[in-house]
């Protein structure tokens, strides 16, 4: 009896899914998750006063503090907000989705606690001074012990997460929780996994190093700290793509009943990605006369190419499961009825949408072009490079996890969102802002302005420094989409906090009555019809809409690419 | 015939993840960060003017 009551005591069920929850599994996620939206806070002010510094006409912050919080808000959005997430995935993909035991829950607790102890470390070097020196901290630039201590405790964390969620594979496997194969969402959560295995990997071998030579203990070549470093700074955002892929997948089935059309090439992608897409860290080193141009074509074309394959069957995957999801549910009329009769009220359907389209035409057409080695040249380091990445990590990633939130806070928190119908304007608000800002500094990047600079005034410089006109222009675009950006995720962050410390608890009769603040896939998803005319009408014209949307996605492909060929032969005039 | 042998070899592959562990390490390891490093280390000394 008393084992019975004890398993009952570290399980609960689920009454919308059924499945079996590990509750120390579910309180990580819990942690995780708080702490990832704290860390976004940090990043999110840190954001705002930055776009404002850059917005010349605004000029808003003495450059010493600019710098500071160009540190602050790198490694608490690029590290900090994104991996508290991820772990948070990890424990949801891992115990959750196959309804098993979390092995050594009090391990997790003690990963939690280093993560959080190295987080505030770096963030209380920063704000105190002591480690000016941005994201990439490239030697000499040289910051307090601490600060690589911090980054080393917390980077000891995350990789012990990753052990554990291998842990937990081998535990479910074993005591036969699932059947067959691991589900596509656990198998995309395991893609990232590896990733993260592979970028902790480098993280160790560049900043234990560069610990001891904070400390005096040993010399840092410039070269191999950027090769290395790289390993782990642009491998850490292949982490995030991989989750946020899992994510689309997860919410296509969530919020509108979305198949996997083939699990066959799915899985293929994944693999792909696995084995390819952490070589892209080489785009970073285009420009370094210490590689060859062997090992920089590899690893930034022909390697990489085969992982951008994969981000491109994924990107036809995940539309093409909902577009068939909804035609299996009668939306069969035209090439579009699917898309204009999806749940756009459903903050999950819209913020993986955005995330879908934002990070296919603006993240993946520039990041493929400007990762291409010639066109690089008139690229690297201006801000195109951090436009581009913007529309990634924040357009991609950060939104595909806002929009996975909504889901999280009912059926992990059980409580339901607060401000339900700021949440239905939240994706839109984020999504364009951040879409705008992108557009700002690709546009200024096109016309040289560089990435990182204080003052692109350059006064007082020794000789006079000018951009064309249009830069002033497409500065206030640029800061006008990071205001609005901000008002996105400002919104974000208040539904989050006021959900979980304040929010309403989820009952058996909101959830038959259909209250405010839970999402439609987990109030009343209409079950697949898998008989009738319109099924079969469905399978006789396949995802015919997503066949479109793709063929306009090459064409804006096609034409960005060589029209970068074409401003690059400006460049370059021969005769 | 056991049931271990009706599972398509690839999907047998996708089924071991400490098996896909080791590609993806293996293969970062030795196109990017190993031969990086040789690069790198194998580069001449630069001659003072």
């Amino acid at each position: 009896m008393n084992s019975i009551s004890n398993l009952a005591a570290k399980f609960r069920t689920c009454p919308v899914t059924g499945l079996k929850v590990d509750r120390t599994a579910e309180n990580l996620i819990k942690v995780n998750a708080v702490v990832a939206v704290v860390c976004l806070l940090l990043g999110a002010v840190a954001a705002l006063l930055i776009v404002l510094t850059r917005w010349q006409a605004v000029h808003l912050l003495p450059a010493e503090w600019y710098y500071r919080l160009l540190t602050s808000h790198g490694l608490n959005m690029l590290i900090f907000f994104i991996i508290f997430f991820e772990m948070a995935v990890l424990y949801f993909a891992g115990p959750v989705l196959l309804n098993c035991r979390l092995p050594a829950p009090k391990l997790g607790w003690v990963n939690f606690g280093l993560m959080v102890i190295g987080m505030i470390m770096v963030n209380t070097m920063v704000y105190t001074g002591k480690a000016d020196v941005t994201f990439t901290s490239y030697p000499p630039l040289m910051a307090d012990p601490m600060y690589y201590l911090g980054i080393i405790l917390f980077a000891v964390g995350a990789l012990l997460v990753t052990f554990q969620f291998m842990a937990t594979l081998v535990v479910a496997k074993k005591e036969k929780t699932y059947e067959g194969s691991i589900p596509l969402v656990v198998f995309g959560a395991l893609t990232a996994n590896i990733i993260a295995i592979i970028t902790l990997l480098h993280g160790a071998l560049i900043f234990i190093p560069a610990f001891l030579w904070s400390l005096g203990l040993m010399n840092m070549d410039p070269q191999i700290y950027r090769l290395v470093f790289w390993g782990l700074g642009h491998s850490s955002q292949q982490i995030n793509v991989a989750a946020h892929v899992a994510i689309w997948y997860l919410l296509a089935g969530l919020t509108c009943g979305g198949v996997v059309l083939s699990e066959k090439v799915s899985r293929a992608a994944y693999v792909l990605y696995i084995l390819f897409i952490s070589m892209a860290s080489a785009h970073h080193l285009l420009v370094d006369p210490g590689f060859g141009p062997a090992w920089k074509v590899w690893n930034t074309s022909y390697a990489m190419y085969l992982a951008v394959l994969a981000s491109m069957i994924h990107g036809f995957t995940v539309p093409a499961g909902v577009e068939m999801g909804l035609r299996l549910r009668g939306y069969t009329n035209g090439l579009f009825e699917w898309l204009r009769k999806a749940p756009w009220g459903d903050p999950g359907f819209s913020g993986m949408a955005l995330s879908v389209v934002i990070f296919g035409f603006m993240g993946g057409i520039t990041g493929v072009t400007i990762g291409t080695e010639q066109i690089n040249i008139i690229a690297h380091n201006t801000l195109r490079i951090p436009g581009h990445f913007h529309v990634t990590v924040v357009g991609g990633t950060a939104l595909a996890f806002m929009a996975v939130t909504y889901y999280v806070l009912p059926l992990i928190f059980q409580k339901r969102v607060a401000f339900w119908g700021l949440a239905k304007l939240q994706p839109y608000l984020f999504g364009i802002g951040i879409s705008i800002m992108g557009m700002g500094m690709i546009f200024q990047g096109i016309f040289g302005v560089p990435r990182r600079h204080w003052d692109i005034t350059f006064s007082g410089a020794l000789f006079p420094v000018e951009f064309h006109p249009a830069v002033t222009f497409f500065q206030a675009v640029m800061g006008i989409g990071g205001i609005i950006a901000f008002t996105g995720a400002l919104a974000f962050i208040l539904i989050a906090v006021v959900t979980v410390f304040f929010g309403k608890t989820v009952t058996e009769a909101d959830l038959k009555s259909g209250a405010s603040g839970l999402p439609q896939g987990v109030l009343k998803l209409p079950p697949q019809v898998h008989t009738g005319a319109h099924v079969v009408k469905a399978h006789e014209t396949g995802a015919r809409g997503t066949v479109v949307l793709v063929g306009i996605f090459f064409v804006c492909f096609v034409l960005y690419y060589f029209t970068n060929w074409k401003i690059l032969s400006f460049l370059w005039k021969v005769g | 015939m056991s049931t271990n042998q009706e599972v398509p070899l690839g999907q047998r592959l996708c089924d071991s993840p400490f098996l896909l562990l080791i590609a993806g390490i293996v293969v970062m390891f030795a196109f990017y960060t190993i031969w990086g490093l040789i690069e790198v280390l194998n580069l001449p000394q630069a001659t003072l003017p």
